[in-house]
């Protein structure tokens, strides 16, 4: 198994090299392209099949686990090969990766641990189940409530904007317990069987035709006690360790994936002789964002360098990336759609590892934008704990 | 409270608190201020003390009497030094002495970066941009005026020549005419350059001519980012104070949010500069391109902030006492030097052309 080289990190990369080489189809990107939803979620576990044979599913787990405490070095390793090679993504299973051991490992009980944990590397799908129409940025003026019944909570509400929620298999979920309390001391942290009667998840359409999101409308819906993840009314602490469960991997992959769709774009303008690149503003701003571009892989490895030695300013740099990444995905968009023109308004169907699409990438480009806490929040976040400027 | 974070190294920090210690006493607001209004002799006598600190030995290697932190060093002065406002010809100084140091010979190398270092011999640059060349006839120029950034009564500049390598001109017999210039903390100047004696030449390969131009380029990078720094934290410590309808005006998100986007705009135009400085230091054959992209991004980030800044100050942001317009006017003022940012655009876009088409590839980073 690969991750036995994790100790000799040039070996650990160049092992991983050579097996994404033999593995990875090269017309992967093309045949999803071809392909119903169907098949995206057939090769999103495929991928993570292999991942598992070689130890590489959750090697940033601790070991007890089943992870391999891969250090940030070897993850980092690891993300810049598969990016380098444009390896699928593991994009279903961001949640349980990420914040499902952020929320378990600190706050789960033993028993929820041994049952949860060891079937991801086998391919289980969580999903979130945070916000509610009339709680966004304010999230923990949530309403979705939960009344106790014997040894059950009995849940009703409304949850939205939960990712590939049509494939998940669990998904965590924020109750209100205590209607009387204030705001976030109401709150409890549940885990829910998306197969749980009285549960309809409704697919939501989104600006760019495409459905990751979905809405979930709870009726009656019977969740077990022991599926309370901390205290009862304790949950908006658990919350906070699962939105702090990603530390930084995660950008850093997404901004390589760029960095090898811009570069790909520019090489084949300059091989088909693009019109733009004879237009001198439009060539002045793409070297801008080529700029920013290289600027934000820097500022994502310095978030990750002082994530690994436990730096206090990380929290704010953390904000940062996500206001420089969001936005700059946005501006790439757009100066795509000026150079596309008339032909760029061609509506077309987007698959992960294609080309570039200015428009599709446009109106995607708007998730990074509002999801994860708004930038406007993320804005007043750093103002007031980076920049010391008082509360309004 | 530190607004901006730290990407320095840790004997790198040690340097940078350590200048930006003796700026705050020897360089205070009031004190550029009097400067500025003709009041004081702020320049020289900052420019003996940063003689007798070592300064400007920062770049050096050790074999010529530095301190061997490369040029990155020389821009962390500038950031300094611009975070300060402080007054001077370092950008000339600095570029001027890393040129000769790269590219002089030995003997070059012992005529001149002791003199320039100590003060002995002042030193200037062609300000604008680095396709400007004169031409030499023997012993002297040929060309007739040009634009120089450095002291006023500097006694020998270093320009382009056509063929690619760099003059070492003798202007202390040139006419030259100051020019009054809306930033006051720099000195401009044209000089008539016929017949001016040509002293050396400093060369390597055919692009030598744009090391020096790297240099200036990063340097105006560097001092803009500590341009931007400075009147940034003056900004947000200003918008804690003042008050308005019974509260801080920083307690309003309107103006949080710029604030953050101006520390946002600055962080972003510093990672710039960091690529540019590690290319440079690898020598790489981006190197020029990631130069001029550090430059346009810092220079076009000072002026978006210290823009902004005027007008979170308020009524005395339009005022001469205040400091926000010598950020400012300096701002714009390094937006124009080695090169519009455009052209510098336009330039870089070339590179990057060819470069690619060469197989290069400028977007190369360590994992991690």
């Amino acid at each position: 198994m690969i991750i036995e080289l994790r100790h000799d990190l040039s070996a650990f990369r160049e092992a991983i090299r050579d097996w994404l080489s033999e593995t990875v189809p090269a017309d992967w990107a093309e045949r999803l392209h071809r392909g119903s939803e169907k098949d995206y979620v057939e090769l999103q576990k495929w991928w993570m099949a292999e991942r598992h044979k070689q130890g590489l599913a959750v090697p940033h787990w601790p070991s007890a686990f089943g992870g391999a405490d891969l250090s940030l070095s070897g993850q980092i390793v690891l993300a810049d090969e598969i990016a380098r090679a444009r390896a699928p993504s593991l994009n279903l299973f961001i949640i349980s990766l990420n914040h499902i051991p952020g929320t378990l490992i600190p706050f789960g009980s033993e028993a929820q641990k041994d049952r949860y944990l060891p079937e991801i590397p086998r391919g289980t799908v969580w999903c979130q189940g945070f916000s509610e129409p009339g709680a966004g940025s304010d999230l923990a003026s949530l309403r979705c409530r939960a009344e106790r019944d014997g040894d059950h909570y009995v849940v009703n509400g409304q949850k939205i904007w939960s990712s590939l929620s049509r494939f998940a298999k669990h998904c965590i979920l924020l109750v209100r317990t205590d209607p009387a309390a204030v705001k976030q001391a109401g709150i409890s942290f549940l885990i829910m069987d998306m197969d749980t009667p009285g549960l309809d998840v409704r697919p939501i359409r989104q600006i760019n035709g495409q459905s990751e999101f979905s809405e979930l409308f709870l009726t009656d819906v019977r969740i077990p006690v022991t599926n309370l993840v901390g205290p009862e009314n304790g949950g908006w602490k658990v919350t906070q360790a699962t939105l702090a469960s990603e530390r930084g991997v995660l950008w850093f992959d997404w901004a390589e994936r760029r960095r090898y769709e811009v570069e790909a774009y520019y090489k084949s303008a300059l091989q088909a002789k693009a019109h733009w690149l004879e237009d001198a503003q439009l060539r002045r701003e793409f070297l801008t964002l080529l700029a920013e571009l290289q600027a934000g892989r820097r500022q994502i490895r310095q978030l990750l360098r002082d994530n690994e030695v436990g730096h206090t300013g990380a929290g704010m740099l953390s904000a940062f990336v996500k206001l420089h990444d969001t936005v700059l995905r946005q501006r790439i968009a757009d100066l795509m759609v000026r150079i596309d023109g008339l032909d760029g308004q061609i509506s077309c169907d987007y698959i992960e590892g294609g080309p570039m699409n200015g428009m599709f990438d446009f109106l995607s480009s708007y998730a990074g934008t509002i999801s994860g806490g708004t930038n406007e929040i993320m804005r007043n976040i750093i103002a007031e704990r980076g920049l010391g400027l008082p509360k309004g | 409270m530190t607004i901006f974070l730290s990407t320095d190294s840790e004997d790198l920090t040690f340097l940078r608190n350590s200048i930006a210690e003796f700026l705050e006493d020897a360089c205070d607001s009031l004190t550029v201020h009097e400067y500025v209004d003709g009041k004081n002799n702020l320049s020289s006598e900052l420019r003996d003390q940063a003689n007798e600190l070592g300064w400007l030995s920062i770049g050096l290697p050790e074999h010529l009497g530095g301190f061997d932190f490369g040029f990155r060093g020389a821009c962390l002065l500038h950031n300094e030094l611009g975070r300060a406002v402080a007054p001077g010809s370092y950008i000339a100084t600095l570029a001027a002495i890393d040129v000769i140091a790269r590219h002089g010979d030995a003997e070059q190398q012992g005529t001149w970066l002791e003199a320039i270092i100590s003060g002995e011999v002042k030193v200037a640059i062609a300000a604008l941009s680095m396709a400007e060349h004169v031409v030499a006839e023997g012993d002297h120029i040929v060309s007739e005026t040009l634009k120089l950034l450095g002291e006023a009564d500097a006694d020998i500049a270093l320009i382009p020549l056509e063929t690619g390598e760099i003059a070492i001109v003798d202007i202390s017999g040139s006419e030259r005419i100051a020019m009054q210039i809306w930033d006051r903390t720099r000195t401009l100047f044209e000089v008539r350059l016929q017949k001016a004696p040509l002293l050396g030449k400093l060369m390597t390969n055919g692009r030598a001519n744009l090391s020096l131009s790297r240099n200036a380029l990063m340097a105006v990078a560097a001092d803009s980012i500590g341009l931007g720094r400075g009147i940034v934290e003056k900004t947000i410590a200003y918008m804690k104070e003042r008050e308005q309808f019974g509260r801080a005006i920083g307690s309003f998100q309107a103006l949080k949010h710029r604030a953050v986007d101006m520390v946002a705009r600055i962080d972003i135009a510093e990672h710039v500069l960091g690529n540019a400085l590690d290319v440079a230091e690898s020598e790489d054959v981006a190197a020029d391109m990631w130069a001029a992209l550090a430059k346009v991004s810092a220079t076009k980030a000072a002026t978006f902030v210290a823009s902004d800044c005027v007008q979170l100050f308020g009524g005395v942001g339009f005022t001469w006492e205040y400091d926000v317009h010598l950020y400012l006017k300096r701002a714009r003022m390094n937006e124009m030097l080695v090169g519009n940012n455009d052209q510098l655009l336009d330039w870089a876009a070339d590179e990057l052309a060819q470069l690619t088409q060469k197989g290069h590839n400028v977007l190369e980073l360590s994992a991690i």
